[in-house]
């Protein structure tokens, strides 16, 4: 058994009221609290070991160096990378696809080829492949979405060409928890030669992820929501892309050798680390890692499954409600709407119970419009959230419905 | 926040306008019309004037929306037929006073079902669920162009 209060007492904001009840955090899935190991890093990091990296000769700047380093290695280890150089520290997930979209947009995509995403994209991997595509002349295809938020496998199949020039696709669906069958559409896609990027935003923080498993080209996630500081994020991509793919923001700490006649970039990871990058993000991301480390993730994650069932059992019990993605394969998400109540005015009565939802289109509006809803309420599972927190968010709609109806 | 605070925000002459909002649905015939959306939820909104000799004949919204815009969409509406195109600023800077101060306790030119609209300063992420139905009015008013 997977010991909840133990974990829960690490998370500090767990054990604090909000509008004057206890806090039940359902909104993971946007962001995930931090543990207080995390927390007391990167204070201690600004107490007692601040500096910045790859400059001084002086010993603090050489041990912060040391450390920053060192969490490229220890997350290289995290997703079984086979190179620390394939590790690129970004701000996020939404920085790391623009670094790839901006990188494929000037040296691999040329007129009438094309980039296939799917319809369940979060607008970090639609928009910067259509601004890719409006600068190249490619075409962006779309994967379509099933009733039950799964992908349309076959279609996928179809739309595989030796024009598509890369399959960017997310693991696990933010609005919906539908999980991808990504290894069997890497594999697919790599029958043609077509590389694949991998948005773990929301697979990362559930699951253990082996990078060369899954043999994708990029796999990308952010930080905040692996239960680290916010402002931090890792690209993983194969050496092999990551040396044909052109810096993408330019400055100090990524160059080897800069003359007005001309400059040349650091290798790889550096050509990629422009500026002084988020050192307490890393240090903090650094200690998730080690948190994450300590726990029997497989646990973990049947807890935030069983967290999952017990949910998706009581909101199917409440009149009026609909679920939105009853994928087979499904993470701890799930997305309701009322027919007669709007999910702005679900998230506002919960919120006066002490209960944090999201409610909107989660950044994936043509998803939402596939599903001819504006907006969904979505309560997301970490594993230190517990039965309790699923028994009085179905209570709580229960009673929402005699306020509004 | 609790409960108590809700129903200041959810007063039922809210849900009311919310539940059967007055004036939805498309004119057939208009002059004047825009779409508004809020990016944080999603909320989209239509709004259709007929507008003669500058008065405003007819005016009418659909939406995909909270009760909050809704309700707004639905008192704005009826407060706005009949009136001249040139009292819109004046009618919209009495809501956005309604909104800012509840205190008030009284109205100029709307009816009084706006003074509903008071608890919402509790609720700051709500504002402009209130506020795109003006919005989307004084751009639909702006334009002058018929779709």
């Amino acid at each position: 058994m997977f010991n909840v209060q133990s974990v829960r007492d690490d998370f500090p904001i767990l054990s604090t009221l909000m509008n004057d009840k206890p806090l039940i955090y359902l909104d993971n899935a946007a962001t995930s609290q931090k543990p207080l190991t995390v927390i007391k890093a990167v204070e201690d990091f600004y107490k007692t070991s601040n500096s910045n990296i790859h400059r001084g000769v002086f010993r603090l700047s050489e041990l912060a160096t040391a450390r920053y380093e060192a969490t490229r290695k220890q997350f290289s280890e995290f997703i079984s990378a086979e190179k620390d150089s394939e590790i690129i520290f970004v701000k996020g997930v939404t920085e790391a696809i623009n670094l790839i979209a901006s990188g494929f947009a000037q040296t691999i995509i040329k007129e009438g080829d094309e980039i296939l995403i799917s319809g369940m994209e979060h607008h970090a991997n639609i928009v910067p492949w259509q601004i890719a595509c409006e600068q190249t002349g490619a075409i962006l295809k779309v994967i379509p979405v099933l009733d039950d938020g799964s992908l349309d496998l076959l279609a996928f199949e179809a739309l595989l060409s030796e024009k598509t020039k890369l399959l960017s696709i997310v693991h696990i669906s933010n609005s919906l928890g539908t999980i991808n069958p990504i290894k069997l559409m890497i594999d697919k896609a790599h029958a043609l030669d077509v590389p694949v990027l991998v948005d773990g935003a929301q697979s990362a923080p559930h699951m253990e992820v082996d990078v060369r498993d899954l043999d994708c080209d990029f796999y990308v996630f952010s930080g905040h929501k692996l239960f680290a500081p916010t402002g931090v994020g890792v690209l993983y991509g194969k050496e092999k892309w990551l040396e044909q793919l052109p810096p993408y923001q330019s400055g100090g700490d990524m160059i080897e050798k800069v003359d007005f006649d001309g400059t040349t970039f650091k290798g790889i990871p550096g050509k990629f680390e422009a500026g002084t990058p988020n050192i307490a993000g890393v240090i903090g991301l650094s200690e998730a890692i080690q948190y994450l480390q300590k726990l029997d993730r497989a646990k973990a994650m049947a807890h935030e499954i069983s967290l999952l069932d017990q949910a998706t059992e009581g909101l199917s019990k409440i009149d009026g409600l609909r679920l939105i993605g009853t994928a087979k394969d499904k993470a701890s998400i799930i997305s309701f709407v009322f027919d007669a109540i709007h999910a702005h005015d679900v998230g506002t009565f919960l919120d006066a119970a002490g209960i944090a939802i999201r409610t909107g289109h989660h950044c994936t509006m043509p998803l939402l419009k596939s599903f001819n809803v504006p907006a969904t309420a979505r309560a997301s599972f970490a594993f230190y959230n517990n039965s309790n927190d699923v028994d009085c968010l179905v209570e709580s709609l229960k009673k929402m419905k005699s306020f509004f109806l | 926040m609790s409960e108590g605070n809700l129903q200041d925000l959810y007063q039922s002459i809210l849900i009311q306008h919310s539940k059967s909002p007055l004036h939805y649905g498309k004119l057939e015939v208009f002059t004047h019309f825009s779409e508004g959306y809020n990016p944080l939820c999603g909320d989209a909104i239509s709004v259709y004037l007929s507008v003669k000799q500058g008065t405003i004949e007819k005016a009418s919204f659909e939406s995909a929306s909270c009760a909050i815009c809704t309700a707004s969409a639905s008192i704005l509406l009826k407060a706005i037929e009949g009136t001249k195109k040139e009292s819109f600023t004046s009618i919209q800077n009495e809501f956005s006073q309604i909104l800012e101060d509840g205190s008030k306790g009284q109205t100029d030119t709307l009816s009084p079902d706006v003074l509903a609209f008071q608890g919402i300063k509790q609720f700051p992420s709500r504002r402009n669920c209130a506020l795109l139905p003006w919005t989307t009015l004084k751009e639909a008013l702006d334009s002058g162009i018929k779709d």
